[in-house]
């Protein structure tokens, strides 16, 4: 796995919660949920917590028959080697050594940021290796947080990001220090949070109603709209004929191209979150919310489907060429079978849809505040698409193209994140019962 | 004499006098002994329940009794009488008949049982054991010998031949038997007939030991697999060993946590793949480069101070700074005994399996293998020419103190021995004294199975190893002279004796010569020379002389290519081995080679000619190599065969 590492210079002190240990030196997935909501909900402090055990160095040991749950292990692997720790730091000195951290857990496939301050003379590297929860190396298992560089006696803060493997369940970093002597100070793993990309809602549609939705983040264009109705009195948009959609700004459109690891290499594949709350009225087709270019290019695409069996499902799509070689995930179910979503009551439904971005056979969708995701059916003909999904085409809301008949009935609201977290770093999940408030999802006001 | 199926059997008189004088000993008055006529009136009987592996022992008994004596005994479900039966296998009418008392108590899958008496024979044990005992029986009552895949040594059972009244068991020592020659291997059939019980796991499907045949035995040979760690090196090298004060990638670093935990932990997650009784292999790599790291250094103390005196004596070919903290198998046998405590909890059933082999052959001084591991001891390093526990042998006393040691340091010891030398496949291996010997070695030290690893097919006396040498795994105890007398006078017939003069000189001259050589050296290493190559090619032209038959003339010429192997052996050292020593030694050819007068060349290049057509005749081995290197020496044409399709 690589990541993305950005080095600073001059120090800086990152003020982050401690450690997040039980005594017994292990950590708890609930003790770590529940400090991280309290730190997320409560305080309203959108900086997530630092995972990495002990980051003041205060157990520091070479490794034993047992690593130190709580501390940090050193390991010679090319002699002369020497570790020491004087005031929150650690000074390596090699030959080739690694330091590495006690073990924290970690979400899967979910975006973490790495930071470290680090001075010396040495060769200097960061790396961060996952786990599965049975203990063994996940599938992508080495996360090299950029190649090693050569430090000088300034103190730099190394930051980075990385994405967890979608079987990941823990992790450590490893400092790795090569011919010279390196000091280490601070290190931080911290869930990365959500960027809100769009945020549209039919309570507050903008001055035009009739022929756009503003995006209310201020970061794109209003939306044009294209045989869609404006209803004041449920707060939506209707969508009851063919070809109705609302489409996006050329200008805005790369900043919804969703590129997965198929293409851009483990890890580096870009998830997203839609979150919908729209009402189905009648049969609707897939591509409620898509970003497709010409028919021989490559997107992405969520249905919000009723189809003519009378089952209703979430789908969702990915493509480099529009064949079949492409990423299909029905949530509960997909044509032919058998299953139903239980939306065509024709009521609004609240949809947290989550794209990991790995180009596998994978995704979450919560329904109606719940923070358990529908069962997913994956299509299961044909390979992976391996290309780019990037494309020219803008983004749209309601149906694939002009003449298609796509989605039948009425959206309240729709938000875009990029990322594997939302608002204040809450998960998909944690979001989905947020944002549904039991029933009642806050809506934007107009001004 | 009697032919069966698609077997060629001989037939010669002075055999059956040979043979049916040896198994007759038993007849000492009518009253001791069974008539031959009385059985050829009987039944055989293998109960309505009867396995494949049952069904098959029956009909092996049907046919080659039928090949005796000329009479088909009929196979029943369920026995028409009390008497009048043989029984193969256990059975219900066993069970109620009047030697029910045979079956009040279980049998091992390896156990044979054959009673005989006046009104019934039982011929029964575990699964293959009956299949066993029913082999064990033609063989030692009705003279019947299993001497190649072809050829099946059948007499003429005659009227006045007799069964001594018996209740005899046995049990293998070796649970597990695999000869790896392709003599036995190519069939199966064979092979079983031979009581191998084991089979390459890689080799092609129809040489597997199917459940018919009596399946295969579990928790057998294994090969170098890097103690199943799956990790890259390039992800952790701190989970391989540090040598000279660098990670390396040759071995594992086994006291490491995270290389315990993942390799428990895959295995533990793959357990339900192993079947009953299975053994999970965890094995060094092959080189000599063990862990130094100072976690492992203080497990190959196992508990004593650091400086304290290390191991004495010699290594066995290890590098010295190996063993500077005590023999690096104690911390192979603590890595082992981690994931085998792990896996007992869940599969106590399953074996794990580790070799002691290099470095690691040294056993601990007080580590203990868990109940449930098994170590597989290989004799690479050995003297061949002398066996275990010749006081000669300086290297195999010392390997026989290591033997002790593992057997006091572990309850289940495979043995993986070698019958071949890998340089020289033509060349005698003198080891017919001394192999013998040796099983009985391992016998006494718990050695539980045995892998022995031969040569490729029609090479050397390829056929008589396979015969001498699964005789002598089923049965360590059995006389090995007679072995040999036995298979070269049925498969020779009059030429058996110049042979068995051949195999005596060669085994003299390399006893003589003190050698302490292993496996893998030169014919001069083991004392072996051009004059005794010459004597050699002279009882040959003997053993065609005597040869009564084209067969046995076809026979005897495929094993004189040892004799003209070893005749040519100074072309063979100047081309081959030369070659090789002034490479090893970083000397000139010239240093190597030795001096070979021109007036001999002519003499050399016919013998190479002979040989070199012989071996192709008989399919002794494609060595294309070595006759280029030879014929190049010689200044002979390298005439190559006409391409067909031309």
């Amino acid at each position: 796995m690589t990541s993305r590492l950005k080095t600073a210079p001059g120090h800086r002190n990152p003020s982050l919660p401690g450690k997040m240990a039980t005594t017994d030196g292990c950590f708890s997935w609930l003790t770590l949920r529940v400090a991280f909501v309290s730190s997320c909900l409560f305080c309203g402090n959108a900086v997530a917590a630092n995972l990495v055990p002990d980051p003041g160095f205060a157990s520091v040991s070479e490794l034993g028959a047992k690593a130190d749950s709580n501390g940090w292990n050193w390991q010679r692997i090319e002699e002369p080697c020497e570790v020491r720790v004087d005031q929150k730091t650690a000074a390596l000195t090699g030959g080739k050594v690694f330091l590495h951290s006690a073990s924290f857990p970690v979400d899967a496939s979910t975006v973490y940021e790495l930071q470290v301050d680090v001075s010396g003379d040495a060769t200097f590297s960061l790396e961060i290796l996952w786990w599965r929860a049975d203990g063994l190396p996940t599938q992508s298992h080495r996360s090299i947080l950029g190649k090693p560089n050569r430090l000088n006696e300034v103190t730099r803060t190394i930051r980075a990001s990385t994405r967890s493997p979608a079987d990941g369940a823990t992790a450590y970093i490893r400092c790795v220090v090569e011919e010279g002597r390196a000091v280490v100070k601070s290190p931080v793993v911290r869930v990365a949070g959500g960027a809100l990309l769009l945020k549209l809602d039919a309570a507050a549609p903008g001055p035009q109603p009739t022929a756009r939705w503003r995006d209310l983040t201020g970061r794109n264009q209003d939306l044009k709209l294209q045989s869609v109705r404006h209803s004041a009195e449920t707060s939506s948009f209707v969508f009851d004929e063919p070809g109705a959609s609302c489409i996006g700004h050329p200008r805005d459109a790369a900043g919804f191209d969703f590129e997965t690891d198929q293409s851009a290499g483990p890890g580096q594949g870009s998830p997203f979150t839609i979150v919908l709350y729209a009402k189905l009225i009648g049969r609707s087709g897939t591509g409620i919310i898509n970003k497709f270019g010409k028919s021989t290019k490559g997107g992405w695409s969520i249905g919000l489907e009723w189809d003519e069996f009378g089952l209703d499902r979430i789908s969702t799509l990915q493509t480099s060429n529009k064949k079949q070689n492409r990423t299909i995930n029905g949530f509960p179910g997909l044509a032919g079978q058998d299953v139903k979503l239980g939306a065509t009551d024709r009521k609004f439904h609240m949809y947290v849809i989550h794209v990991t971005g790995s180009g596998a056979r994978d995704g979450t969708v919560y329904f109606d505040g719940s923070d358990k995701t529908l069962s997913i059916s994956p299509w299961p003909f044909g390979s992976l698409t391996s290309g780019s999904v990037r494309n020219q085409g803008p983004l749209r809301i309601g149906s694939l193209n002009r003449s298609e008949r796509g989605f039948r009935g009425e959206i309240g609201f729709v938000e875009i994140w990029s990322g594997t977290r939302l608002r204040d770093g809450m998960t998909p999940a944690a979001y989905s019962r947020y944002r549904f408030n039991r029933g009642k999802p806050a809506r934007a006001r107009s001004k | 004499m009697a032919q069966t199926g698609n077997m060629k059997l001989i037939s010669h008189l002075t055999v059956v006098v040979f043979v049916l004088s040896s198994m007759a000993r038993a007849d000492h008055g009518a009253e001791k002994s069974l008539p031959i006529d009385v059985v050829r009136k009987w039944e055989i009987v293998t109960g309505d329940k009867a396995e494949a592996c049952q069904k098959y022992a029956a009909e092996e008994f049907q046919r080659f009794f039928q090949a005796a004596t000329k009479v088909k005994l009929p196979i029943q479900q369920s026995a028409s009488g009390k008497t009048g039966n043989i029984f193969i296998g256990p059975s219900d009418g066993l069970k109620t008949g009047l030697l029910g008392r045979v079956m009040q108590r279980k049998y091992d899958q390896e156990e044979l049982r054959i009673v005989v008496t006046k009104d019934n024979v039982a011929i029964l044990g575990g699964p293959r054991g009956t299949l066993y005992g029913v082999y064990t029986f033609l063989e030692d009552y009705l003279g019947v010998r299993f001497l190649t895949a072809e050829v099946t040594h059948v007499p003429n059972v005659v009227g006045e031949h007799t069964i001594p009244l018996i209740d005899r068991s046995y049990k293998p020592p070796f649970a597990y038997r695999f000869y790896l020659k392709s003599e036995v291997m190519k069939d199966p059939v064979f092979a079983v007939r031979r009581r191998q019980n084991a089979a390459s796991q890689h080799g092609p499907k129809e040489q597997r030991i199917s459940r018919q045949l009596g399946g295969e035995a579990t928790g057998g040979v294994f090969l170098h697999n890097n103690f199943h760690l799956s990790a890259s090196f390039q992800d952790h090298p701190e989970y391989f060993s540090l040598r000279d004060g660098k990670r390396t990638i040759h071995q594992p670093c086994l006291t490491h946590p995270e290389v315990r935990r993942i390799v428990t932990g895959q295995i533990l997650r793959n357990l339900d793949n192993y079947q009953l009784g299975a053994t999970i292999p965890l094995a060094q790599n092959d080189n000599g480069n063990p862990c130094l790291c100072p976690r492992c250094s203080a497990v190959q103390r196992e508990g004593d101070a650091p400086g304290a005196p290390g191991i004495s004596g010699d290594t066995m070919g290890g590098a010295p700074v190996n063993f500077r903290n005590g023999p690096p198998s104690a911390v192979v046998i603590d890595f082992v005994n981690h994931v085998a405590e792990a896996v007992g909890r869940k599969r106590p059933d399953l074996w794990i399996g580790t070799e002691a082999y290099a470095y690691s052959v040294v056993p601990p001084r007080k580590t203990k293998a868990r109940p449930n591991v098994k170590v597989q001891v290989a004799t690479y390093h050995c003297s061949v020419v002398y066996s275990l526990e010749d006081s000669r042998s300086r290297i195999n006393r010392e390997f026989t103190r290591h033997l002790v040691g593992w057997r006091n340091a572990c309850d289940h010891l495979l043995i993986w021995t070698y019958d071949m030398n890998p340089r020289d496949y033509w060349l005698p291996f003198p080891n017919m004294r001394s192999q013998p010997a040796n099983l009985q070695t391992f016998v006494k030290n718990k050695g539980r199975g045995i892998f022995m690893q031969g040569t490729g097919e029609n090479t050397e006396f390829s056929d008589l190893r396979a015969y001498m040498m699964t005789a002598l795994i089923w049965d360590p105890s059995r006389d090995a002279d007679e072995l040999i007398n036995e298979f070269l006078t049925l498969y020779y017939g009059l030429a058996a004796k110049p042979i068995r003069e051949w195999i005596d000189l060669v085994h003299q001259q390399a006893e003589a010569s003190g050698s302490e050589s292993n496996i893998n050296a030169p014919a001069r290493s083991y004392g072996l020379d051009a004059a005794l190559g010459q004597r050699g090619l002279k009882l040959f032209e003997k053993a065609m002389r005597l040869a009564e038959n084209d067969t046995v003339r076809q026979r005897v010429e495929k094993i004189s290519v040892t004799a003209l192997r070893l005749a040519l052996e100074p072309v063979w050292w100047n081309s081959i081995e030369a070659p090789r020593m002034a490479r090893a030694f970083k000397t000139t050819l010239e240093k190597q080679r030795v001096l070979i007068a021109d007036k001999d060349l002519p003499r050399f290049r016919n013998l190479a000619r002979q040989l070199f057509t012989l071996a192709r005749k008989h399919r002794a081995g494609q060595r294309q190599s070595a006759r280029k290197a030879v014929f190049s020496y010689l200044d002979l044409p390298l005439e190559t065969r006409k391409d067909s399709t031309k």
